[in-house]
């Protein structure tokens, strides 16, 4: 029987993390519970939909008998949260009852037996990298906003990593506009891999990791799984199976003009723009000339917008229009002060990227009115 | 009988070419078609093993002389068109002179016919396209057209038959609608010596009905009459009790031709609005009277598909026909209060409330620029427009808030969601629920119709491949323009394949592609159809795709957004699909609820 005692203020932020495993959608009552088992050196958490999303954590405890049980996750972490900063005790009995108490209070929450609860399987024959997290941070970052959230289409919920000894690729694509962002970086894999990675654990790797630290995030890669491990918490999810599109092929090459703006400057006045354009699918006309970059909206129940911000400008001038949303996606998930926009004509692909970086490349088709 | 000729070139082209002869039920309906063509009082057809081994057709009609009987197997001879100006006066029903050597070409056909005022007969006797046999013989007068092995020289084609129950059924689905369309005439079929279907050719029409759909449906038909002078409404429909899932039992016949509409079948609906719960359809047989000029028949070979040349109006009178059916029966509240003569304006066309009579009226009155020419007779909120031409004040706005919008004490305001499925609001003093996921389609039709200079659409990174059945390939064929013009941008990429560049900019949050598979879907199932009826399909597909769903939870921002869209929309009772966004409940409703006595000075 479970029973062991730990400190709140761990127990809730792991409680928190592993919560994001439960999807709410099974059909098995028992997948929408927290698992919480004692071993002999501390307590395991998990929670899983058992496809897309498993969240594992270990936190140490002073474990007084080993055993496991399920509790509903909401429950648990609402318990948990609302008894501030005191030792917890955690005892479970045949009935997979589970007595939460501290000095002062006792909760019991009826949960249902571990026996039933089910996990991924164990990651077999895999391969293993690791990545700072600052640099896990900013490939993600940059991509996993563009995966596609149409359910029609699984292939596009999840990214690419395309893994060879050289680097890694990311790659993700709603089909409007596509992501590719790249790290150099020794990965030690002989032979190069490929996997599609739902968006649900790449967002809750983005969720646990942090943007500036150096601790390594650990990836564990086989054929049918992968496994994220940051710390004590390890994020697992199926593959997505299936071929990813060819991305090189969308990337255009032919584009005759380009536009350098500030990148604040301009998601700034994309912001004010969309004021006027969200009422109408978000569209935005760009126009380069002079040193000059003008940006408008237009709808028709609203009004019109219109801005204009410097702009270094090559070759012959541009005007398209685009989704003024998904510039914004891109904007806001690069850091650079300017940004370059390479464009050709009115209906063929633009690319957004860093002026001074090789690293990402942003692929947006354009709008077009019939 | 008219002298049969034959079309020179430049007529034969003028005529869309294609196949007429796809399976024996087409046989079938064109040998009816020629026997009722050549006047014909009595018909009998004779099937068997579905029509492929035999199809022999009967009747009593006019006959021909051994030179027409050969002349009418030859490929474009038809007695009925002459010259290009014809053509906008087509009155019978076999005019493309295609039907009769197409299927002599394909079947051993032996014609037996004998003019009323001729003592001998003629029999023609034809193998797969070769005179093989004429001879005079004796006959009764009328005209026998026996088509034996039908496709047995094409082995590709007999191969495609299905069983001979369901040729069968495509043989007497056709002979009923010939029958409904003429109940003049006694038609009779028999198939392997069993009698399927005997019309008795009084000119009944509700006769007619209970010989196919039997006595009990006959018996529950409401008779429907509308004459406006220069077109007429008439037939059946049914009680609301009777009702079906599909529209296969709604029977439309133009000019005595059989057609399908789905516009018609439309309209026919929008008149029962809430009478028949989501999803059923009510039954009818009605035939249209127009000036032919009016109808363009000429647009495929089996002429199924009509095209008016103002599919708005017809569908508007549709409408009121059936509507006047349904009031005269008692069974749909009439407008005898705002009908009133000498009713001051305010009153006679202000809205008692956003019920789903008086927009439906005030959408017909929109969308209908004929309206005020073909309708003085009926209507409440046409009394107090002085002005002949509603439209007119329509366009120039001037009379907006009580026309199109709900007038301020009519608003909806929201109260907050139910179930995730329906928005509880309040408007006046009654109680509305509304739709949510019908309400947010109205919202995005309204917006994808009504914009300026056409629909917004993103290109796509990556092209959609859809890989289409025949079918799906005919209808891409057939309306890509229609699909490309609401942003689905398709191009042909080999095969049966097709690849899609752009999706309406609409749907981009949603799922695109099940869109657009699920609209070729529709249209291949239509078959063919008018483009605006196809435009109107569209928007409103569209428009489901991307709409919130039943069942989506909605904050209260959401909530009051959507309700607010709704409010500002010109139609807020009717979702693009036709059916109903907003239950009433009315204030004296609750009263009668309570058990409290009505409140002096509650309506």
């Amino acid at each position: 029987m479970l029973n062991l005692s730990c400190p709140q203020e761990q127990l809730h932020v792991s409680v928190q993390t592993v919560s994001h495993g439960v999807s709410g959608r099974s059909t098995q009552p028992v997948q929408n519970n927290i698992y919480l088992e004692s071993t002999s050196s501390g307590m395991r958490l998990v929670a899983t939909d058992l496809e897309f999303i498993s969240l594992e954590a270990n936190i140490p405890a002073t474990v007084r008998d080993q055993g496991a049980v399920t509790v509903p996750a909401r429950l648990l972490t609402e318990v948990i949260g609302s008894l501030a900063g005191e030792e917890i005790s955690l005892e479970a009995d045949d009935h997979s009852t589970l007595r939460v108490t501290t000095a002062r209070s006792s909760f019991r929450i009826r949960g249902m037996s571990a026996a039933d609860f089910e996990m991924l399987p164990p990651i077999g024959d895999a391969a293993r990298l690791e990545i700072p997290q600052r640099d896990m941070h900013s490939i993600l970052s940059r991509t996993v906003f563009a995966t596609s959230r149409d359910e029609t289409r699984p292939i596009l919920t999840g990214a690419l990593f395309k893994i060879a000894s050289g680097g890694i690729d990311v790659v993700a694509t709603d089909t409007y506009r596509l992501a590719l962002s790249n790290l150099t970086v020794d990965t030690t894999l002989e032979d190069g891999r490929s996997a599609i990675i739902s968006e649900r654990a790449l967002n809750e790797v983005l969720r646990i990791i942090a943007a500036d630290s150096d601790e390594p995030v650990g990836m564990v890669l086989s054929d049918s799984q992968v496994e994220f491990q940051v710390g004590a918490v390890k994020v697992g999810s199926r593959l997505i199976e299936g071929q990813f599109p060819n991305y090189e092929k969308v990337i255009p090459d032919d584009c005759d003009r380009s536009v350098t703006v500030d990148r604040a400057e301009f998601t700034n006045t994309l912001r004010r723009m969309l004021i006027v354009a969200r009422e109408d699918s978000n569209r935005v006309v760009l126009r380069g000339s002079e040193g000059t970059l003008s940006i408008t909206a237009d709808s028709q129940d609203v009004g019109h917008a219109e801005e204009q911000i410097p702009a270094k400008l090559e070759g012959p001038e541009p005007e398209i229009a685009f989704n003024a949303r998904y510039l914004l996606d891109a904007l806001g998930a690069l850091s650079h002060d300017e940004i370059v926009m390479q464009l050709s004509q009115p209906l063929s692909p633009g690319i957004l990227k860093p002026a001074d970086a090789d690293d990402y490349t942003y692929v947006i088709m354009p709008m077009q009115i019939m | 009988m008219p002298h049969i000729r034959i079309l020179d070139e430049m007529m034969a082209n003028r005529i869309a070419a294609g196949e007429v002869v796809e399976r024996p039920a087409s046989v079938v309906k064109e040998l009816v078609e020629n026997s009722l063509d050549a006047g014909a009082s009595r018909i009998e057809v004779v099937l068997e093993e579905g029509g492929a081994k035999l199809i022999r057709v009967t009747d009593d009609g006019c006959g021909m002389d051994a030179e027409d009987a050969v002349l009418a197997l030859q490929r474009f001879a038809t007695s009925k068109v002459a010259v290009p100006e014809d053509l906008g006066q087509i009155a019978t029903m076999g005019f493309r002179g295609e039907a009769m050597p197409s299927i002599a070409s394909v079947s051993q056909m032996r014609i037996t016919t004998r003019r009323h005022d001729a003592d001998e007969g003629t029999m023609i006797t034809i193998e797969g396209g070769e005179f093989t046999d004429a001879r005079t013989v004796g006959c009764p007068p009328g005209t026998t057209v026996e088509v034996g092995q039908l496709f047995y020289n094409t082995p590709a084609r007999r191969k495609y038959l299905r069983t001979t129950a369901t040729e069968r059924g495509h043989c007497t689905d056709w002979i009923a609608w010939l029958a409904l369309a003429r109940p003049d005439v006694a038609m009779k079929v028999s198939h392997d010596g069993a009698v399927l279907l005997a019309s008795p050719g009084r000119g009944d029409l509700r006769a007619v009905i209970s010989e196919i759909y039997g006595s009990n449906v006959a018996r529950q038909m409401l008779p429907v009459d509308m004459d406006t002078g220069v077109l007429r409404i008439h037939g059946l429909v049914s009680r609301p009790e009777l009702s079906r899932t599909t529209r296969r039992t709604q029977v439309f016949i133009v000019n005595g031709r059989y057609v399908r509409s789905s516009s018609l079948g439309h309209a026919v609906g929008e008149a029962y609005g809430i009478l028949l719960p989501g999803g059923r359809q009510p039954l009818c047989v009605l035939h249209l009277e127009v000036p032919s000029e009016l109808v363009d028949p000429n647009v495929h070979p089996t002429k199924i598909e009509v095209r008016f040349r103002n599919q708005g109006e017809i569908h508007n009178l549709m409408q009121q026909a059936v509507e006047e059916a349904l009031e005269e029966a008692g069974l749909r509240p009439g407008r005898s209060f705002e009908r009133r003569p000498g009713l001051p304006p305010e009153q006679a066309g202000r809205w008692k409330g956003p019920g789903f009579e008086e927009q439906t009226r005030a959408r017909r009155l929109r969308l209908n620029p004929f309206f005020a020419a073909v309708d003085e007779r009926d209507d409440g909120l046409e009394v107090h427009a002085a002005e002949p031409v509603i439209e007119a004040a329509f366009e120039r706005g001037s009379q907006p808030e009580r026309e199109t919008t709900l007038v301020a004490e009519d608003r909806l305001e929201a109260l907050g969601q139910v179930a995730a499925t329906y928005i509880a609001c309040r408007a006046g003093s009654d109680l509305l629920l509304v739709d949510q996921h019908r309400a947010a389609e109205r919202v995005i039709a309204d917006q994808i119709a009504g914009r300026d200079g056409g629909v917004q659409r993103q290109m796509l990174v990556l092209p959609m491949t859809l890989e289409l059945t025949g079918a799906e390939l005919a209808a891409v064929e057939e309306h890509r323009e229609r699909l490309n013009e609401m942003g689905f941008q398709l191009e042909p990429f080999g095969g049966s394949d097709y690849i899609c560049r752009s999706v309406p900019a609409a749907l981009v949050d949603g799922s695109p592609e099940a869109a657009l598979r699920s609209i070729i879907e529709e249209l291949a199932e239509w078959g063919t159809v008018g483009n605006d009826e196809v435009r109107e399909k569209l928007v409103a597909t569209i428009a489901c795709h991307a709409a919130i769903k039943s069942g989506q939870a909605l904050t209260d921002r959401e909530v009051h957004e959507l309700i607010e869209a709704l409010n500002a929309s010109p139609t807020p009772a009717i979702c693009p699909h036709g059916d109903p966004i907003i239950v009433t409940v009315e204030r004296g409703e609750l009263d009668r609820r309570f058990g409290r006595t009505p409140v002096t000075g509650a309506r």
